[in-house]
């Protein structure tokens, strides 16, 4: 496979601009973790960090925002390429 | 159909042969649920690698059955149950986008359940994840959220996930078991030594990970993230014993204390709820045909209160077939007939799980772990004081506090923080938590509430 040549396996996506990359079938929220990153939305009260939680898609602590969607939850979603991502600071989820 | 783990599978299908046109909805990207997730590409190791069928046998039939139509990614928003017994589901995408509705004769809520967790000081850092999250992220993704974790909580299922993740090289430092082990018996009565637990308490054994009975992680300390746990001995009641707290260097903490049951639709539809004697949580009430107080809706699987994937299964068989019955696809003795062995092994879950619910019953004592600037409400930020303060200027149920505090009334709608709430309104009020019964001293005695510790 030539250096040009996207693995197929793989998705290239960033973070807050930086750029990162997952497997292809992970959510938005386990390719953030695979990097390292545990936290990407803050309360908005008090700024309080908040990453992944019940991993369900229940407690919608894990809101995240992708592109032009705000406040979607990253356990559910999954990264797609050239995904912008992007800490969320809202406070009410989109669906 | 609403929920697409074992027990609306089960539902789905066993309606589906009996000529039932059936609409499966469920949030997940496949069928499966929590408790089977389906595979993905493991890094460098390309399509071939991919398990071809991630569900058991049974339930794998579900792809070919061409009655049921599966809306995945799709969560239910609003239902109502018209005057005709129609109910209206309004269902949208997990990602957002506009809703639609789906109208139906009878409804199946196998909804299952959230994990529970009782909060502590500091269970919002990130870092500090369910059991369950843990499992589902290892399981289907192959991604950890520490490298050195503690598992805690109360309940059988600590030891698989605790054992899945020594499994996948995490140093997990312990498992923490709230309940202390009963005096005479040792480790007899927990559960990781019941011979269907054995063989995870063997693998943690093998990776020198201790089970520790009677101790609790009672807080988080961290900025960005979980930098270290605070462990502490409990005496029966799991009240921590004084100086007994000590420190453990950790980048994550699992917990659960069980699961409460997701009872969002159920009430949206004005289901009646049972109170499990052993458990403080609410269920669904079902009758013997999985029936619901409201005509045409039946339940299956953890929403009912019941415990694991093969009694969910079975549920979820007998739920889908009382729904033919009740759509007339099925005359009453041929259902009697259809359903006896079901029933009977349901009989024997049933007692199982009874006896399991006595082992890991839930004590009151974790009352005493959260301070006065501990968050109860994740997504509105409530903090325990709040709460005191509302109870001591005369609220005195759930609404009354929702009122003056806004706790439960974010986005996850209190399937995170309601059973404290509930728990800790009825501990306040002298209550044994759950019931309408007065705490006897038998039962700890009422609990001395500390809003402001």
């Amino acid at each position: 496979m030539g250096p040009d040549r996207m693995d197929p396996h793989r998705v290239r996506f960033s973070f807050d601009g930086a750029p990162l990359e997952a497997s292809r079938g992970m959510t938005i929220g386990g390719a953030l973790l695979a990097s390292g990153i545990v936290s990407w939305r803050r309360t908005g009260a008090d700024g309080r960090p908040r990453g992944i939680f019940c991993g369900t898609g229940a407690c919608f602590d894990c809101l995240v925002d992708v592109g032009d969607r705000q406040a979607v939850r990253a356990c559910l979603i999954l990264v797609r390429d050239f995904d912008e991502v992007r800490t969320s600071m809202s406070r009410r989820a989109a669906g | 159909m609403v929920g697409a783990g074992p027990a609306g599978l089960a539902a789905a299908l066993a309606a589906g042969d009996l000529g039932c046109e059936v609409t499966l909805i469920d949030a997940g990207h496949g069928p499966g649920g929590q408790m089977y997730h389906p595979g993905m590409l493991f890094p460098g190791r390309g399509r071939a690698h991919r398990p071809a069928e991630h569900l058991p046998p049974g339930l794998a039939r579900i792809r070919q059955l061409r009655q049921v139509r599966h809306l995945a990614a799709t969560s239910v928003g609003r239902a109502v149950r018209d005057q005709d017994g129609v109910v209206t589901l309004w269902v949208g995408g997990t990602e957002g986008g506009a809703e639609t509705t789906v109208e139906v004769r009878a409804v199946v809520l196998a909804t299952g359940a959230a994990e529970l967790v009782w909060p502590f000081p500091g269970w919002d850092l990130p870092g500090v994840t369910t059991a369950g999250a843990a499992q589902a992220l290892l399981k289907s993704q192959r991604v950890t959220v520490g490298r050195r974790v503690l598992v805690a909580g109360s309940g059988p299922v600590l030891l698989p996930v605790a054992a899945s993740l020594a499994e996948a090289g995490v140093r997990v430092v312990a498992v923490l078991e709230a309940t202390p082990a009963p005096p005479a018996g040792g480790l007899a009565a927990y559960p990781g030594q019941r011979p269907e637990t054995g063989g995870y308490a063997a693998a943690l054994a093998r990776h020198g990970v201790p089970v520790r009975t009677g101790y609790a992680v009672v807080a988080c300390q961290g900025t960005e993230r979980v930098e270290r746990a605070v462990i502490a001995q409990l005496n029966q009641d799991w009240r921590p014993r004084p100086g007994s707290r000590r420190p453990e260097t950790v980048d994550a903490v699992h917990v659960s204390f069980g699961f409460s049951p997701a009872l969002e639709l159920p009430r949206a539809l004005g289901c009646a709820e049972v109170q499990p004697a052993s458990r403080p949580v609410p269920a669904v009430a079902c009758d013997a045909d999985l029936a619901t107080s409201v005509p045409g809706v039946f339940a299956a699987g953890a929403v009912t209160g019941a415990g694991g994937a093969d009694v969910a299964e079975l549920q979820g068989y007998l739920a889908g077939t009382s729904t033919a019955r009740y759509l007339s696809r099925l005359p009453p003795d041929a259902y009697t007939e259809r359903t006896r062995p079901l029933r009977a092994r349901l009989e024997n879950a049933r007692r199982l799980a009874a006896d399991l619910d006595e082992v890991c019953s839930l004590r009151p004592g974790w009352l005493e772990w959260p301070d006065s600037g501990t968050i109860i409400c994740r997504c509105e930020q409530t903090r325990w004081s709040e709460i005191g303060a509302a109870v001591e200027g005369g609220a005195r149920d759930v609404r009354a506090v929702q009122a003056v505090t806004r706790c439960g009334l974010g986005d996850c709608r209190a399937c995170v923080c309601g059973p404290a709430l509930q728990y800790a309104l009825s501990a306040a009020a002298g209550m044994v938590p759950g019931s309408a019964r007065p705490a006897s001293a038998g039962q700890g005695g009422r609990h001395p509430l500390r809003w402001t510790a």
